[in-house]
């Protein structure tokens, strides 16, 4: 099957050809969310960061933006700062610049106020949506390809029909030379025997054993005696038995290919085949992550019915069960509960990753049709 | 016909039940396996498809869960009162 995406400056490939309008600081979203207003085919990026936090969290939160700007999703970035914020415009244009993506930035101060800036703002997102416009998709391997498996509003059937239906693809992905990337720390809880065992390396697996280590002890430390219970009453209900089968039934997702790589958040994978972000658990955070980190598209998988998607990339609803798929049709992409009876597993994986490849060439998840443009940056501590 | 039970891997030796399943039914999956039920067992929950003697690896996703705290014969619910988590990080 023929791998159609853009070639970017700095020799990445991409899937979405986005001009992309961010805010640099919280302040000066207003502006950003005008500009939206008047040119619906931009991508706007506002958020509650760049200014009022310690040094760990800006260098974090820098980071975030800076991968979600130099997505290979991305044709043209324009940021929009206020001028007095902690992530000055000029600067944080000047470094995604610097990684030969095409960008401009506007200072609200600078202009004379949000009305100028609106009115300068508009004039460049023109200019970029034109030039993206002249950009054309052209054949590229899986080799660069990263899928993102993430898993939302689970029950007790998505261990069963969903995960292992995406685990299948991821595996097809690894098998064609691409990457797929799982994340939610807290997930894996209870597996990193398992996570070791697949491990390329003993280096490898020191890690993601140490990582999953230090989420049970944050676990333990946030709940106490509570801590046994992150397997919950619901879950036990629905025939998990303990956390290891739960943990199990998400990190199925990821397939069965060794592990190569274990990254922190928001940063880019250097080994392709199976790699693992650490992320929290909360699903927009694990996304976020992901997606600055260079996934491509997302398999989302969800029982209970999730309507998140992203500003950057295509992401991909997999319902685990008839009913969801009844009840939430048009933000539904895929109904892995087929395999129960209509289909076999392997019929699934087909179709799924026939998906996968239409989507990655241009055709729109539900996501993008809902423009659930939705997204948040993960912090470690208070504002002050 | 409708299957009540559906098997995640070829080396598991419990199986999910689609629906609520009373002692004395015929479970199938399938690939054709059929278990007579030897419990009343929940929505979702795990049933054994083979014998899994006391101290013996219980397998779902093809992978172990945990072991089994007693004799458990083919058809019986798998769950929380007959298995016991083993390599569980908490």
């Amino acid at each position: 099957m023929k791998l159609m995406g853009y070639r970017r400056e700095d020799g990445r490939i991409g899937f979405r050809n986005q001009v992309v309008v961010i805010s640099s600081v919280s302040c000066a979203n207003a502006v950003v969310n005008a500009i939206g207003r008047a040119l619906p085919d931009i991508k706007t990026i506002t958020h509650a960061e760049g200014c009022g936090r310690g040094p760990v969290d800006m260098a974090l939160t820098y980071r975030v933006m800076l991968g979600l700007c130099t997505h290979p999703n991305v044709a043209a970035v324009l940021v929009v700062g206020l001028g007095c914020e902690f992530i000055p415009a000029p600067a944080f244009a000047g470094n995604i610049s610097e990684q030969k993506k095409r960008v401009e930035h506007i200072v609200i101060q600078e202009l004379g106020g949000s009305e100028a800036a609106t009115k300068k703002g508009i004039a460049i997102a023109k200019d970029f949506l034109r030039y993206a416009d002249s950009l054309r998709r052209q054949e590229c391997g899986w080799s660069e390809f990263i899928l993102g498996l993430e898993c939302g509003g689970s029950d007790a059937l998505s261990g069963v029909t969903a995960n292992p239906l995406v685990g299948n693809v991821a595996d097809w992905v690894v098998g064609q030379g691409g990457t797929a990337m799982i994340s939610e720390t807290t997930e894996m809880i209870g597996t990193a025997h398992i996570l070791a065992r697949r491990s390329a390396t003993p280096q490898i697996a020191e890690q993601i054993q140490n990582l999953v280590a230090r989420q049970n002890k944050k676990v333990h430390d946030g709940l106490g005696d509570m801590a046994h219970l992150v397997i919950s009453p619901g879950n036990i209900e629905g025939g998990l038995s303990n956390i290891v089968e739960k943990s199990l039934g998400c990190i199925v997702k990821g397939g069965t290919t060794p592990l190569n790589e274990v990254i922190e958040y928001a940063q880019r994978p250097t080994k392709k085949g199976f790699v693992i972000m650490d992320t929290p658990g909360s699903d927009i955070f694990s996304m976020t992550g992901k997606i600055a980190g260079g996934v491509h598209v997302l398999l989302f998988t969800t029982g209970r019915g999730s309507c998140t998607g992203s500003p950057i990339i295509p992401v991909i609803k997999v319902a685990s069960n008839n009913t969801l798929f009844g009840r939430m049709p048009g933000d539904m992409d895929f109904n892995a509960a087929r395999i129960l009876e209509e289909i076999t597993m392997r019929e699934a994986t087909d179709e799924l990753v026939q998906l996968l490849v239409r989507v990655a060439g241009g055709e729109m998840s539900r996501a993008e049709v809902n423009r659930q443009d939705i997204l948040s940056i993960m912090t470690l501590t208070e504002p002050f | 016909m409708k299957y009540s039970l559906y098997l995640t891997h070829p080396e598991d030796n419990t199986g999910v039940v689609l629906q609520p399943i009373k002692k004395g039914e015929t479970l199938w999956a399938k690939s054709g396996i059929t278990i007579i039920a030897l419990d009343d067992i929940p929505e979702n929950n795990k049933v054994a498809i083979a014998d899994i003697g006391r101290g013996d690896a219980v397998r779902k996703y093809g992978e172990v869960i945990g072991v089994a705290d007693e004799d458990i014969k083919a058809g019986r619910w798998v769950h929380t009162h007959n298995i016991k988590p083993e390599g569980a990080a908490l």
